[in-house]
């Protein structure tokens, strides 16, 4: 089986207040895309309810570095009481969603996602090895990379979030 | 024949919406993109409580090419299923209240023909001819191009459901 390393482990944002749903969607969906990652939805779940929506959504793109590393970075979104709003912006009537968010980020690495070192515990052994050893300095620049991704999406969707609000 | 699975796609919704509008939207997308369409199934089940429980079935096929072809399992799954009348616009209209959950497999099916299993060799060959001859042709051509359609696919649902996760930036890939 591949080996997964958790790298950012949990990094949380929260939000309540004007917000649109589906521009924040696509917006991180744009990011993924402008950084090369392939889509993939786990759970994508909306109940309307009478406080408003309820919706869940967790997502784990990943992108291949090599033949033999690969990042995911996970999100588990839920957005709960959202509500369809009108707001005047410069004379303008803009509909947008308003209610609260929580985001949790997930960074990892997995490596030998082929699985081509796992038919023998040799291959097993020579693979930690050459993990530790002689592909140190590879494996602590993808791992950097991981953290530097998940931070810069946190970031995007934090501007994303703060545009909202003024 | 080898089949190459991926990744289950699952979407829930509960709500209103209109199922005749996301039945013929898929269905449709599914047919102008040239896919056999068939319904091995449907399941009607009324409940007791009140609603009715569906389960439809919807396997559709399209020959890529000669060697491959793709697969697309769609699963309903409805509960509390009720008609109801919402005024739209000024205008009455009959919309569905229900919980509903929609799976999407797919898979690429490779020497759809038989022809590479009549002989042992044959086999030999073709286990050698996808694993490294055509193999990046399997992972980032073909695989690729239907787990994307699959995408497209479902994202019509979501804007059936007019749900907050509707549109896609990666409309553009294949």
């Amino acid at each position: 089986m591949a080996e997964r390393e958790k790298i950012v482990d949990e990094l949380r944002l929260s939000y309540e207040g004007l917000f649109d749903v589906n521009e924040l969607y696509l917006t991180i969906d744009k990011w993924f895309r402008d950084k090369g990652y392939d889509k993939r939805e786990l759970k994508n779940v909306e109940h309307v309810k009478p406080g408003g929506k309820f919706i869940e959504l967790w997502i784990m793109p990943w992108k291949k570095i090599t033949d033999y590393a690969k990042i995911e970075i996970k999100l588990r979104i839920q957005m709960s009481d959202i509500k369809d709003v009108e707001v005047e912006k410069d004379k303008h009537k803009v509909k947008l969603n308003q209610g609260k968010i929580q985001i949790v980020f997930d960074g990892f690495l997995t490596t030998d996602y082929e699985n081509k070192w796992e038919g023998k515990p040799t291959y097993v052994f020579l693979r930690t090895l050459f993990d530790k050893f002689i592909y140190k300095g590879y494996t602590a620049r993808f791992q950097a990379q991981v953290a530097e991704d998940v931070n810069h999406l946190h970031t995007t969707i934090k501007s994303f979030l703060n545009l909202y609000r003024f | 024949m080898t089949d190459y699975n991926l990744p289950q796609e699952i979407l829930k919704f509960k709500g209103i919406f209109d199922m005749e509008l996301l039945y013929k939207s898929m269905r449709d997308w599914l047919t102008r993109r040239g896919y056999y369409f068939e319904e091995p199934s449907y399941k009607n089940k009324p409940n007791p409580m009140g609603g009715v429980e569906d389960e439809i079935t919807w396997v559709c096929w399209r020959k890529e090419t000669d060697y491959f072809k793709f697969w697309i399992t769609v699963d309903f799954h409805t509960w509390e299923m009720k008609t109801i009348e919402v005024i739209e616009k000024g205008k009455k209209k009959k919309m569905n209240q229900a919980r509903i959950t929609i799976y999407f497999n797919a898979k690429v099916e490779t020497d759809y023909q038989h022809r590479w299993d009549k002989t042992p060799f044959l086999i030999w060959l073709k286990n050698i001819y996808e694993k490294y001859i055509i193999k990046p042709e399997i992972n980032n051509i073909y695989t690729d191009k239907l787990y994307y359609y699959v995408l497209k696919l479902q994202n019509i649902a979501k804007e059936c459901f007019k749900m907050g996760t509707k549109g896609s930036e990666y409309g553009d890939v294949w």
